[in-house]
């Protein structure tokens, strides 16, 4: 070994480098039973006969030598330029050479020394280096300095005008700052600019577009998100815009491609199993929110649409317990406590019921479809007083509902206010002429009150309807055969508290109803 | 968690060195049997950012420290692997340092591979060549040549050159390396090395390079001789993370995170990489599970994705803290590979697929995890953090893995609402409700509407005594000061304009008393252009008539027949017959001095 040194030196190695390498290797090895072996190994290294016995250290110095001036294509030329060539290399490090860093730093959250080496290599490049300026914005954007990040992306644009990279940082800077025709301008230059299709530059369109009220611009471009990418946020923004256009058909068959595409997503299935239940079909809903909380067992919008169904098919008691799952965590969800109250109510659970419904207003004091159950229990517990306010409440906020006014009408007529019981009930005809159970118990109420004629004709109206083909509960049918029985001998003795709740249950479900598809 | 159950950790921290001073980067720490003794030794890189220090390549036998040299500088990863067959078998280490691979055998350096240059643009190889053609190429030329060509796609050299300031110097630079082309580096960003022939665990695998520029090559374990060469993809990517799977020689499978949030797809044969899953958020760490072919991704988003090998998002779940690095745990006595995944918190979870079976901590943020033999010890946990400590866990023979069953939903269903007892007092509220409706419902509208009668009073009331309000409309604001004791009073009027963009013209002022009680200096006047955003002031003398017997009518206050001892004030405009102003002016009882 002590000879092989020295054979280095003096064949005066081209690359000084190297020779160091080697005259390291060699002085290194303290073992002295380890040369041999040393040697062979080397040798089978560098050779490609495997061959190759242990010869003497010159010769394998010398190949070795070889070797390494024919290091990688570059060098093949010739020993001058091999020799030009490294001394390029060591003299200028190139700009690039530390990007990964400053992208592993970045990544991993390590932001204080990111920036710092950002600035070392800014400085080391003369502030031409694009990636760190690039980084340097992102961290900025992240960090929620908008205007310095974008102006740090426009710096970086000017470094290099045919980035769409660049272009769209910019494009999303601006829409942060609520630019959105700015944005959008820029959007589509990075669009002219990219040559491949990119479905995160197309979602950032159609989402400039919804800013700018351009809808079927927006679903242009959503649409084109989705065939390129595939991807959960997209399809999530084409099933929002189509809902948003009441193309729910077309929302239904956008959220299967999702589910098929996304499996695994929790948001997506909730969303398209919400959306079938919109448009009635249970069945599948149940299916797809289901998936949804197999995924996810603590997917409370999930599980209140389980819970809707199985309340709409009267199983009060699993409806109530996917509910309690659902408030656990999130129990600040008016749609739920107002669930859990009707379940409560149709569980006769009345003091129970009016807990729950008066959480969820003080969640939400605005929330007419609460005020509405609220006066709905409130009459079933003989307050028709406190049921007048609350359905007083409801008739302000949504003068536009019948069932509202048709409520207050109840409520005036348990406060023996005819008068008014009247009017309200006419207002809520005119609202919703083809109601069965307004007609019922209008005809009822009149019938009651002694204005015969009136009553019949509404009876008369109702039997209409039923033999168009309406859909009425059975208690509403025999409530009616009875009336119809009193009407013909006038002996007029009903009693009027039941019939006016038997109907509130049958619009309340109806609400309960209402109520799931706002979520 | 299981760990509660199972009352004892599964590990034994076998040592930690928390003044170790480590910095080490994922990808940077291997461990190989570098003696070929069957003694696993780890071997890692420590970083040094600052200037003068150098970089330094470490290996530890057991916990202590063996070998150390330096590095010529930063080196990205670290990859060890068997380059032939040789006996006893020593594994190649090699490091790659910007555009170099500098390999090591026996802790030596034995060999060094550099990566082919980039290929010149044509633009700036066309000026070069000039240049070193022809003698007289001047540096003006030569600068000016070079700022016509996009700045990124320059080499280092030109670069350079670009940003010098002084003419003599770029002369200089042109006469000392005017000879020779200039070249651009391939930096190297990630390494992986994947076997060759056979899935031995000694078997000879070939060490594949990734480049900032998007190269992947394939090189020949023995002779570093490039096998295969490919690109990442058809799109810009630069290739983050890279791992391999299956064997070079029968098929094989190279999955390249990128820093652009894609995963791409390279196989046998494939000269360009296919794009295979896109993220929404930056790509943190990759790991690739043997036998299943899963990828496993955590995200800057807190996330963990998990891929088949088509593509498709088979689960993902979140994770309590911000991910730094992952690792692979196979334990292949149990037949499972879990994967360890360092959070920012300091703890190290072990997820078997989505699950958490375990969890260990270390001082602070890990920065790199590898498991594997350390020594004689088959399952050792190796952990470097971003603090610099470094700790060693020995895993328990003992451990049990199989899965508990988390809380499930029964249990959740059986707790109570959340709902407040409903007190005595709404009960009885109720109770008496439901007795007297009626009374309650009517004494509550009659309440209602006195109070909505009160309240109309009081607004009409309001609106004939305005005093001291200003007019939005026409943007006007007066304000009155009464000074002096009586019974002789100054009064200033303070007419402000509101309007910060037109002045107020042509208006009037007029003050209406009861000449029984006051006399005034002046009972009308016009006021002058007042400018936007300024006011105006007006004076006027007020003098109290002084009578006997009228004292009395100065104690009933807003009774029917008004206050007498008010003055009222109507600011007009020229030609309007209703006031653009008007507002009362109480004024104070005259403290007669008796």
């Amino acid at each position: 070994m002590q000879q092989t040194s020295v054979n280095i030196s003096n064949k005066k190695c081209p690359i000084r480098r190297c020779c160091v390498l080697i005259a390291h290797l060699a002085t290194s090895v303290k073992f002295p039973q380890c040369r041999a072996k040393q040697a062979s190994v080397v040798a089978r290294a560098t050779s490609q006969q495997t061959l190759f016995k242990t010869q003497c250290l010159e010769a394998i110095v010398g190949k070795r030598l070889r070797k390494m001036l024919l290091n990688g294509k570059a060098l093949s030329n010739s020993t001058k330029i091999g020799k030009q060539l490294a001394k390029d290399v060591g003299e200028f490090p190139p700009m690039e050479k530390l990007n990964w860093l400053i992208h592993l730093q970045h990544v991993r959250g390590e932001i204080a020394s990111c920036k710092e080496l950002i600035n070392g290599e800014m400085a080391r490049s003369h502030g031409k280096n694009e990636y760190a300026f690039f980084k340097q914005g992102v961290i900025l954007k992240s960090q929620g300095n908008i205007q310095e990040a974008l102006d740090t992306f426009q710096k970086c644009l000017k470094l290099n005008q045919k980035n769409a990279n660049i272009l769209k940082e910019v494009a999303s800077c601006l829409y942060e700052m609520g630019r959105y025709r700015l944005s959008l301008n820029a959007l589509l230059e990075a669009e002219k600019l990219s040559k491949n299709p990119d479905w995160n530059l197309d979602d950032l369109i159609a989402k400039t577009y919804v800013k700018l009220g351009n809808s079927q611009k927006a679903k242009e471009y959503a649409h084109k998100s989705v065939k390129v990418g595939k991807q959960e946020e997209s399809y999530a923004l084409l099933i929002r815009l189509l809902v948003g256009e009441k193309d729910f058909a077309s929302a239904i068959a956008v959220g299967n491609a999702a589910a098929e595409f996304c499996p695994d997503s929790v948001q997506l299935l909730t969303e398209s199993g919400l959306l079938y239940l919109k448009t009635g079909q249970t069945q599948h809903a149940f299916e797809r929110l289901s998936q949804a909380l197999a995924l996810d067992p603590a997917c409370s919008k999930a599980l209140l649409g389980i819970g809707c169904i199985t309340h709409r098919h009267e199983d009060f008691e699993v409806a109530l317990t996917k509910y309690k799952i659902a408030v656990l965590y999130e129990p600040e969800s008016v749609a739920l406590w107002n669930n859990i109250g009707l379940c409560f109510y149709s569980k006769q659970k009345y003091i129970a019921a009016i807990s729950c419904l008066k959480r969820g207003l003080w969640i939400s004091p605005l929330n007419w479809k609460i005020l509405y159950n609220l006066a709905l229990v409130h009459l079933a517990t003989n307050q028709p007083a406190s049921g007048f306010n609350f359905a007083c409440a409801a008739v302000n906020l949504r003068p536009d509902v019948g069932d509202c006014f048709a409520l207050l009408g109840y409520t005036l007529f348990e406060l023996k206010d005819t008068e008014n019981a009247l009017r309200a009930l006419k207002q809520a005809l005119v609202l919703m002429p083809s109601d069965v159970s307004l007609l019922a118990n209008g005809s009822l109420m009149l019938e009651l009150l002694g204005f015969y004629d009136e009553s019949e004709d509404f009876f008369n109206k109702f039997k209409v309807l039923i033999d168009e083909g309406h859909q009425v509960s059975n208690e509403i049918l025999s409530l009616m055969d009875r009336l119809l029985v009193v009407q013909s001998s006038r002996a007029a003795e009903q009693p009027p508290g039941a019939s006016v709740e038997n109907s509130g249950t049958e619009q309340m479900k109806i609400r309960s109803q209402m109520q799931e598809d706002e979520v | 968690m299981s760990r509660g159950e199972l009352g004892i950790s599964r590990w034994l921290e076998a040592h930690t060195d928390r003044s170790a001073g480590l910095t080490t980067l994922p990808g940077n720490m291997v461990l190989a049997d570098v003696a070929g003794t069957g003694d696993y030794h780890l071997v890692l890189t420590d970083l040094k950012f600052n200037q003068d220090t150098k970089c330094r390549l470490k290996v530890y036998k057991g916990t202590l420290l063996v070998s150390d040299q330096p590095l010529p500088d930063i080196p990205s990863s670290v990859v060890g692997f068997y380059a032939d067959q040789l006996e006893p078998r020593i594994p190649v280490v090699a490091v790659a340092c910007g555009s170099e691979l500098f390999a090591y055998k026996n802790l030596k350096p034995f060999y060094k591979f550099r990566v082919p240059f980039c290929p010149l643009v044509d633009e700036e190889a066309g000026v070069w060549t000039e240049v070193t053609n022809s003698e007289s190429f001047g540096a003006d030329k030569l600068l000016n040549a070079l700022k016509a060509i996009p700045y990124a796609s320059l080499s280092a050299r030109s670069q350079y050159i670009l940003n010098q300031t002084s003419p003599i110097l770029v002369a200089e630079l042109l006469r000392k390396c005017g000879k020779t082309m200039p070249t651009k580096e391939n930096i190297i960003t990630c390494m992986a090395s994947m076997a060759r022939s056979s899935r031995d665990r000694r078997a000879i695998a070939c060490p594949i390079i990734a480049t900032e520029f998007g190269s992947i090559f394939v090189l020949d374990p023995q002779n570093f001789a490039i096998l295969h060469q490919a690109n990442t993809c058809n799109v810009k990517a630069t290739p983050f993370i890279i791992k391999s799977t299956g064997l070079f020689d029968v098929e094989f499978r190279l999955l390249i995170a990128t820093r652009e949030g894609h995963i791409c797809l390279l196989r046998k044969g494939w000269l360009e990489g296919k794009c295979l899953i896109q993220l929404t958020s930056d790509i943190v760490d990759m790991v690739a599970v043997p036998g299943d072919n899963f990828v496993i991704v955590a995200t800057s988003d807190k996330a963990l994705h998990c891929y088949s090998k088509k593509g498709q998002r088979l689960w993902s779940t979140t994770t309590a803290n911000l991910v730094t690095c992952m690792s692979l745990v196979p334990l292949e006595h149990i037949s499972t590979c879990m994967v360890a995944i360092g959070l920012k918190n300091g703890s190290i979870q072990l997820y078997q697929g989505r699950q958490p079976v375990d969890f260990t901590s270390v001082a602070d943020s890990p920065s790199v995890i590898t498991f594997g033999q350390l020594g004689q010890e088959e399952h050792v946990m190796v952990v470097i953090t971003i603090g610099g400590s470094i700790s060693f866990k020995i895993l328990k023979r003992t451990a049990d893995f199989s899965s508990k069953v988390q809380e499930n939903s029964p249990m959740l269903q059986s707790r109570p609402l959340p709902l407040p007892k409903r007190s005595k007092l709404f009960l009885e509220q109720s109770i008496r409700e439901r007795k007297n409706a009626l009374e309650i419902h009517q004494t509550f509208q009659q309440d209602l509407i006195r109070l909505r009668l009160s309240a109309a009073r009081a607004l009409v009331q309001n609106l004939s005594d305005q005093s001291g309000i200003g007019n939005e409309k026409e943007q006007l604001k007066l304000s009155a000061q009464v000074l002096g004791l009586g019974p002789k009073f100054t009064v200033i009027l303070s007419l402000e304009n509101i309007n910060p963009n037109n002045p107020l013209v042509g208006l009037c002022v007029t003050f209406h008393v009861n000449p029984l009680y006051y006399v005034l200096s002046l009972y009308a006047a016009k006021v002058p252009l007042i400018p936007p955003s300024l006011s105006y002031k007006l004076e006027t003398k007020v003098e109290e008539v002084i009578k006997e017997g009228v004292e009395s009518d100065d104690l009933p206050v807003g009774g029917g027949k008004g206050n007498c001892k008010v003055i009222r004030v109507f600011v007009t405009r020229e030609l309007m017959p209703v006031p653009v102003l008007a507002a009362t002016i109480n004024m104070p009882p005259t403290e007669l001095i008796v």
